[in-house]
């Protein structure tokens, strides 16, 4: 159809020079006659008749200057109507491979987490349950020694022990810190002390004992340091 | 792409945190926990340390740990440790890099982008300090955001009607006040005050204070003067304090070993700040 419009066109710019808009036009429809086409046929009719009626009242600029214009324009705004189109799957696509690699992220995070998950409980209680064997430890020492072989101070040991195997089971272990060098990683430093009989940096006393689980600190080391 | 992780620099203690899924998410350090101190050592074997080792080794290294920098950011005024003179900056680039470390460790990608809170009144000076601190750290701040206002943001006032909220915040060190005007969508600083050396420490204080007291009313013991009890009683304080309402610290926590049997026991009321003055 267009084809034709741009021959009819192209013909009818030839024509204006020899001769007038109408007589192009009814030539053009004398041309294309064809039975199976009506449809087209009249709608080129058409197209032409407004062609003439505009080419009439526009005797300078030809009806195929415009058509070729609006044909131009409706290419270039077809040609932007796919960009903006192609512009937004680019955009989709991009943000749906970032949310995959985000939940992928996601995924292998919380698999891990799960896995640690018992250990954290573990630890958690643990923590929790430690200043119980603190007090065991401070009430064993401070049984004066008249009483050391008595029921219920040997009772209390029982008692201790018990609850040590039973954290050693688990995997506790205390540490072992005084006399050991000062480390950080296991001791917390919170007192000072000058000692000629320790070496540099070295604990001098344990004042509450820290505990690991499996590889990790529990609680550190509550230490006294010599120089 | 990496992702932006969001850090609040704090005078005692450090957090970071990630938006994940549109939710954030405040990360782990290295040793589980989700605060880091802001503290910076040089150990006699030249080792670094920052945040909890280097806190936990400050009282048998005190000369050459550093704590607090930000009180010193935004002033020309440098630290000597380790041997080595260091600027507030240099400083707080270190605490930095360990949280980004810690980013990363749990990202499992780099990390290279950061936004930073600061006090609603830090100057320029300071709040370029902070910028730079990131820089050295390796990272590229893309913002410099109020503390106040980030905790507006973070409760999405900014999405509700246009109101006037005053935020208190209670930190390690500082006790920072500021009135904030949300209004279309925009958070204005309007007013900022508060007190620059009153922190949770002073809390501590107050509680074991109140307990020596207590005690050598009982007892007739100045538990002050022996160090061992003394920071056992503050160990005890803290606990107390992190525990709401009634806390009972019992003859367990304290003295048996020391003070020849003697049971005691101490009760801090939640309400009681009658008997536990601050200030």
């Amino acid at each position: 159809m267009s084809e034709k419009h741009v021959k009819k066109t192209a013909d009818g710019t030839e024509e204006i020079t020899v001769g007038t808009p109408e007589e192009t036009a009814a030539e053009d429809l004398k041309e294309t006659e064809s039975p199976d086409d009506t449809a087209a046929k009249n709608k080129a009719a058409e197209d032409n008749k407004k062609g003439a009626d505009s080419a009439k009242e526009d005797e300078k600029s030809g009806k195929s200057e415009k058509a070729d214009a609006a044909i131009k324009d409706l290419v270039e705004r077809a040609k932007l109507e796919a960009k903006k189109k192609d512009d937004q799957i680019a955009d989709l696509t991009d943000r749906y491979k970032r949310t995959l690699a985000e939940y992928e992220n996601f995924r292998k995070r919380t698999e891990k987490e799960k896995s640690d998950i018992y250990a954290y409980a573990v630890k958690d209680v643990l923590t929790k349950i430690l200043p119980v064997a603190d007090s065991f430890e401070r009430g064993l020492a401070a049984v004066p020694d008249d009483e050391k072989d008595g029921a219920v101070a040997k009772g209390m040991e029982k008692i201790y022990k018990q609850f040590q195997k039973t954290l050693s089971d688990i995997g506790v272990k205390p540490i072992e810190a005084e006399g050991k060098p000062f480390d950080p990683n296991y001791h917390n430093a919170v007192m000072h002390v000058e000692d000629d009989s320790l070496g540099e940096n070295v604990v001098a006393k344990d004042l509450q004992k820290g505990y690991t689980y499996k590889d990790t600190v529990i609680r550190h080391s509550m230490v006294q340091v010599a120089n | 792409m990496s992702k932006i992780i969001g850090i609040d620099l704090g005078t005692t203690n450090s957090c970071v945190a990630v938006m994940e899924g549109g939710q954030p998410t405040v990360i782990a350090n290295s040793e589980g926990a989700r605060t880091t101190p802001s503290v910076v050592a040089f150990t006699k074997t030249g080792e670094r340390l920052v945040g909890e080792p280097a806190k936990r080794q400050a009282v048998t290294n005190a000369a050459n740990t550093i704590s607090s920098i930000k009180r010193k950011m935004g002033t020309s005024e440098k630290v000597t440790a380790g041997g080595k003179s260091y600027t507030p900056q240099e400083i707080s680039a270190m605490i930095l890099q360990k949280l980004k470390a810690d980013a990363e460790a749990y990202l499992g990608e780099k990390v290279t982008e950061a936004v930073i809170t600061v006090p609603a009144y830090f100057n320029d000076a300071q709040r370029q300090a902070t910028k730079d601190a990131g820089r050295i750290a390796g990272l590229d701040v893309k913002r410099i955001i109020n503390e106040p206002t980030a905790a507006a943001l973070a409760y999405g006032l900014d999405n509700e009607k246009d109101q006037t909220i005053m935020v208190y915040d209670l930190g390690g060190g500082t006790f920072d006040v500021s009135l904030i005007e949300i209004g279309d969508g925009v958070i204005e600083v309007k007013a900022v005050n508060g007190d620059a050396h009153l922190g949770g420490d002073d809390f501590d204080n107050a509680i074991a204070n109140y307990m020596i007291q207590d005690f050598k009313n009982k007892e007739g013991v100045d538990l002050s003067k022996d160090n061992m009890a003394l920071q056992r009683i503050k160990e005890a304080a803290e606990k107390a304090k992190k525990e709401e309402g009634a806390v009972y610290c019992d003859n367990d926590e304290h003295q048996p070993s020391v003070h020849h049997g003697s049971q005691w026991r101490a009760e801090t009321f939640r309400h009681g700040s009658d008997t536990c003055k601050v200030r």
